[in-house]
């Protein structure tokens, strides 16, 4: 359904363009001076000479935005709120401007963004990058592929800024090495062919450096970061630097559809305003973004921010919105002109359970590496009831593993050991020797007491009643098992250095997990199923704990992975994986693709009624917020 | 030469000689008819404490929750365990006491289904359907007061649900989550004090009776203390408490905390009146005749303050009720699965239950019912222990 829409577009498209040319071709020059149009606000800069024309900020080949709806209105002020300093991804996931971008529909390829081609050579170790000619930077300076080496050397191989670079960038060893052709052209080369530069390196990686407090980036502003690098100044230091180059400082050029442009200590709100330099139009030629300014509000507490958006306080807005309150906002939304959409997450599960297989307790870690004990666990979890008690029935009662919409599904491994059978897992729990005592609780296989702690944050309640559920579901087939909650730091720090024995999390990444497959085998200590054997995989064997065969295999072929450029042998082993994954259970799911409660406001348009949001693909950055508008 | 200790023994045999004599007056005026002016201090107070209604309301209510407290797992009709989530986050169900004519309480049956624009569940009751509530039931299993195993509660059904104050997201019934939380919340007070009386008392008496720099000592350590605001204080101390902990020992050391802040006020009230009584003619005489410190204290000053002691733990008691709620609704005290009302305020901390689902707030209710009567209580016997007031 979904595609065929696209398709519909593509020929609109098309036809649009050959109109285009053909209004070019036919009319002269000074037809062609009028191709553009732009914002009332920046016309009137243009008239009193403080800004140069529309025809000169935009590149020659504007990237055309098809509208979801239809052709927006200039004007406006989109309301959201947000929690904090932390919370970038708030103002962030809207201002996404990769080298190479995501598609809207994630079966598609990657689509270009700031580099307007790019082809392989040299069998895959090759990758030359064409940019959009006359890009410029949000105050009028020409962007270049200076601003790509410039974040190349002196961020990504200064170990003063990156300890070491990505390892999308560092094939078999070695840091890829930059060929700068000309202003537009740069050649990527690796000592071997490298699969994950396009969608990790270019697609979720390729954003102006840092991101918030991710810091992941592809390029960065050499003409204003120069003088603050202490590379070239020897007045400043990295702290200056990192000041200055950091994504909340209001004077660092951007090349994204808003700037923040008030925002500091002590403020209350986050304030961005229109590029004029901004690089996309619509079909019918006007610059893009539509929205004059985005005003962010701080919210210290969710339940206050919620509060704010029941209330009709914000014009779109999904984060930080609690599924929860999904009845207050039908009861309100008539009341104060806003729509309601469901749009479901790609979540495998809202809250999933990692038994650590790297816990330092001998017994304990016999037990979890056995996969008998945790399809055992996963069978005794009545997931239809966490759905109804804690998701409003809305969600999706599944195993832990990729979602329909991920180019890896297999429609058979979403029910692996998903139904709820506690004779099964008695039988199970059973057979691997965990023997019930006459208090109805089993022991460990030497007799002695067995007894597991799930950890986990803080969260809100309907995660808070879904992890009692859980907790009591195993105490019921005879594994005694309690819970502790805990500040999201102090969490953190114990779930990473291998401290839990069994961990929660909300993890995302279901589409696409092999961008960051931490969720899929021990790829670093942010894979809670055996912490340890990741950091023993990321360190290459230097730290953590060596991994038993099965993980070995997985890792294997996840560097296999790496290597490989064609996308449909990338594909093949990619399912390899989630299949493995599936069947061995490493990782408990209960209920997975949970909406997300959309507030839209009655006025705001070119927003879908359904989308697919997922944290690497920064939902809703791939929507082109900057065409989103108000009807009034 | 004077033989100290044959004297002191002396004046000792004369006290109690002394003592013996007013006891065998008191009964034989008491056995008389003239009982006025022969009450005991004690008895002049419990006279002028039942002449204060609200005081003695204030009194049975408290002595109610606490026997609930005690009986919880009896007077509860479910287990903090029990989920009937098919049931979850259904409103104080209405009870009928009468059918046909006759005292028959009964509930209805309910159907349970999503309001298909909301999604909010609604319980539709179902008027053919007549589940009568019955008396001293069995239902599942339990220790009383921790002990004595048993399986009778007060009341409950069959079939269907009985639920006085509404059910939770995960169809825990809240009276019952209520009454088994107040043994927390309640115990909490009564340790906590306790805890603080003896600190406080100790610490008050010495600094009142040694006076110099003992007194001073004492004096500056209490402001200190006093100058930290509370709330953040316990907030700190708390945050210390590590994570991993089990559940009763968070929630002993909890009670130590609080008690911990909460001895300075006895301290400085209890210093105030040893100071007037040091210099009271007994306590001179006492001294005079050779008494140890530890005897005037024990002896003199602490029976001479009881009342007062009585009279502040009673009014302290709010206080450290209300503490536990103000830490664990900031979920700072206890965590689930521990259940008091704090913890039972901070899961309704949240906008859904004020717009929606009201009835989780109930908990509050009872706080401040334990609070106001706690302080009843105390005017009372701080009205009924002051000789000056009439």
């Amino acid at each position: 359904m979904k595609k065929r829409k696209y398709k519909v577009q593509g020929t609109i498209l098309v036809s649009l363009m050959v109109l285009v040319v053909l209004t070019m071709i036919f009319s002269i020059s000074t037809m062609a001076a009028e191709k553009y149009s732009e914002a009332p606000e920046l016309k009137l800069m243009v008239e009193a000479g403080t800004l140069p024309k529309v025809e000169d900020r935009l590149p020659e080949n504007p990237l055309v935005v098809q509208p979801i709806e239809s052709i927006g209105k200039y004007g406006g002020t989109w309301h959201r709120g947000f929690t904090g300093i932390k919370d970038y991804h708030a103002f962030g996931r809207h201002v996404y401007e990769p080298m190479l971008r995501w598609p809207q529909d994630p079966r598609d390829p990657v689509q270009p963004g700031l580099a307007k081609e790019w082809e392989w050579s040299d069998g895959g170790k090759t990758l030359t990058l064409h940019l959009r000619e006359g890009l410029r930077w949000s105050d009028g300076y020409p962007f270049t592929t200076k601003d790509i080496s410039f974040w190349w050397y002196d961020i990504e191989l200064n170990t003063n800024i990156t300890p070491a670079p990505h390892a999308e960038w560092v094939i078999d060893g070695e840091p890829m090495e930059l060929e700068v052709v000309d202003d537009y052209t740069i050649k990527l080369k690796f000592a071997k062919p490298n699969g994950l530069a396009e969608t990790v390196g270019l697609a979720f990686h390729g954003n102006q450096w840092p991101l918030g407090f991710e810091r992941f980036g592809f390029f960065a502003p050499r003409h204003y970061l120069e003088q603050y690098h202490p590379m070239y100044n020897n007045a400043v230091d990295y702290s200056v630097f990192e000041e200055k180059a950091f994504d909340y400082n209001t004077e660092r050029p951007v090349m994204t559809a808003w700037k923040i442009s008030e925002w500091g200590p002590g403020a209350t709100r986050l304030v961005a305003k229109r590029n004029p330099y901004y690089w996309k139009v619509d079909p019918a030629g006007n610059q893009l973004p539509y929205i004059d300014e985005l005003v962010l509000t701080l919210f210290e507490e969710t339940e206050a921010l919620n509060l704010r958006a029941i209330e009709g306080g914000f014009d779109f807005q999904f984060r930080r919105i609690s599924l929860s309150n999904y009845p207050a906002f039908q009861i309100n939304k008539d009341s104060y002109g806003y729509r309601i959409f469901l749009w479901p997450d790609a979540v495998a599960s809202k809250l999933c359970y990692y038994f650590n297989q790297s816990i330092e307790d001998d017994g304990l870690r016999n037990i979890f590496q056995n996969p008998k004990f945790r399809q055992a666990m996963s069978v005794a979890i009545d997931r239809e009831q966490i759905n109804e008690v804690s998701y409003l029935g809305l969600g999706v009662p599944r195993a832990f593993t990729v979602v329909p919409d991920s180019p890896y599904f297999e429609p058979d491994i979403e029910q692996f050991y998903a139904q709820y059978d506690p004779a099964l897992a008695n039988q199970l729990l059973d057979e691997i020797g965990l023997k019930k005592g006459s208090d109805g609780f089993r022991t460990r296989p030497d007799g002695s007491r067995l007894e597991i702690t799930v950890e986990g944050m803080d969260w809100d309640k309907a995660t808070l009643d879904e992890m009692e559920l859980v907790v009591a579901a195993w105490n019921d087939v005879g594994v005694r098992a309690s819970m502790k909650t805990m500040s999201r730091e102090i969490y953190w720090i114990r779930a990473t250095s291998n401290e839990i024995q069994v961990a929660t999390w909300t993890e995302s990444r279901a589409i696409d997990p092999m961008v960051d497959p931490i969720w899929v085998f021990p790829f670093d200590e942010r894979s809670w199923m055996a912490p340890a054997y990741g950091t023993w995989y990321k360190s290459e064997g230097k730290l953590g704990k060596e991994p038993p065969a099965y993980f070995k295999e997985m890792m294997a072929l996840y560097d296999q992975y790496k290597v490989t450029v064609d996308p449909d042998k990338q594909k093949e082993i990619a399912k390899k994986l989630i299949r493995t994954h599936a069947e061995n259970v490493f990782v408990i799911g209960t209920v997975g693709m949970t909406p997300n409660v959309v507030v839209v406001n009655n006025d705001f348009r070119n927003v879908p009624e359904t989308f697919t949001t997922d944290w690497i693909y920064m939902a809703p950055g791939t929507l082109e917020p900057c065409h989103f508008y108000f009807d009034r | 030469m004077i033989d100290y200790k044959r004297r002191s023994e002396h004046i000792k045999k004369l006290y109690e000689q002394q003592n013996a004599l007013d006891e065998s007056i008191a009964h034989q005026m008491m056995s008389s008819e003239k009982i006025a002016f022969a009450t005991s201090q004690w008895r002049m107070m419990w006279r002028k404490f039942i002449r204060n209604r609200i005081a003695v309301i204030g009194g049975i209510v408290i002595l109610l929750f606490y026997l609930t407290a005690l009986l919880a797992n009896f007077v509860a009709p479910y287990t903090l365990k029990q989920r009937m989530t098919a049931y979850s986050l259904l409103s104080p169900q209405r009870i009928y006491f009468f059918a046909e004519g006759r005292f028959q309480p009964f509930v209805y049956g309910l159907k349970g289904s999503r309001d298909p624009k909301t999604l909010m569940r609604i319980y539709v009751p179902d008027p053919e359907k007549r589940i009568p509530i019955r008396f001293f039931i069995q239902g599942e299993p339990y220790k009383l007061m921790g002990l004595f195993p048993a399986s009778t509660r007060l009341f409950g059904v069959e079939e269907g649900i009985v639920s006085l104050l509404g059910t939770d997201g995960q169809g825990r019934d809240m009276f019952s989550r209520i009454i088994i939380g107040s043994q927390i919340s309640l115990t909490i007070g009564l340790v906590g004090v306790a805890l603080s009386l003896i600190i406080g008392a100790f610490l008050g008496v010495s600094s009142g009776y040694f006076g110099g720099w003992v007194d001073n000592l004492i004096q500056r350590v209490i402001e200190i203390v006093r100058s930290f605001p509370p709330i953040p204080l316990w907030m700190a101390l708390t945050a210390a408490i590590p994570p991993h902990w089990p559940p009763l020992r968070v929630y002993f050391t909890i009670t130590i905390i609080l008690s911990l802040i909460g001895w300075t006020w006895l301290a400085r009230q209890l210093r105030g009146k040893v100071l007037a009584l040091r210099e009271e003619d007994f306590i001179m005489a006492a001294r005079l005749a050779g008494a140890s410190d530890g005897w005037i204290i024990f002896r003199h000053l602490i029976p001479a303050t009881l009342s007062h002691i009585i009279v502040i733990s009673t009014l302290a008691m709010p206080a450290m009720i209300l503490a536990e709620s103000a830490l664990s609704f900031l979920g700072l005290g206890l965590r689930p699965p521990l259940t008091s009302w704090g913890v039972l305020l901070k899961q309704a901390q949240n906008i859904q239950v004020l717009l929606l689902y009201p009835w989780l707030m109930i908990p509050g209710f009872f706080v401040a019912i334990s609070i106001l009567a706690f302080n009843f209580l105390g005017d009372g016997l701080r009205d009924a222990a002051d000789p000056y007031t009439v």
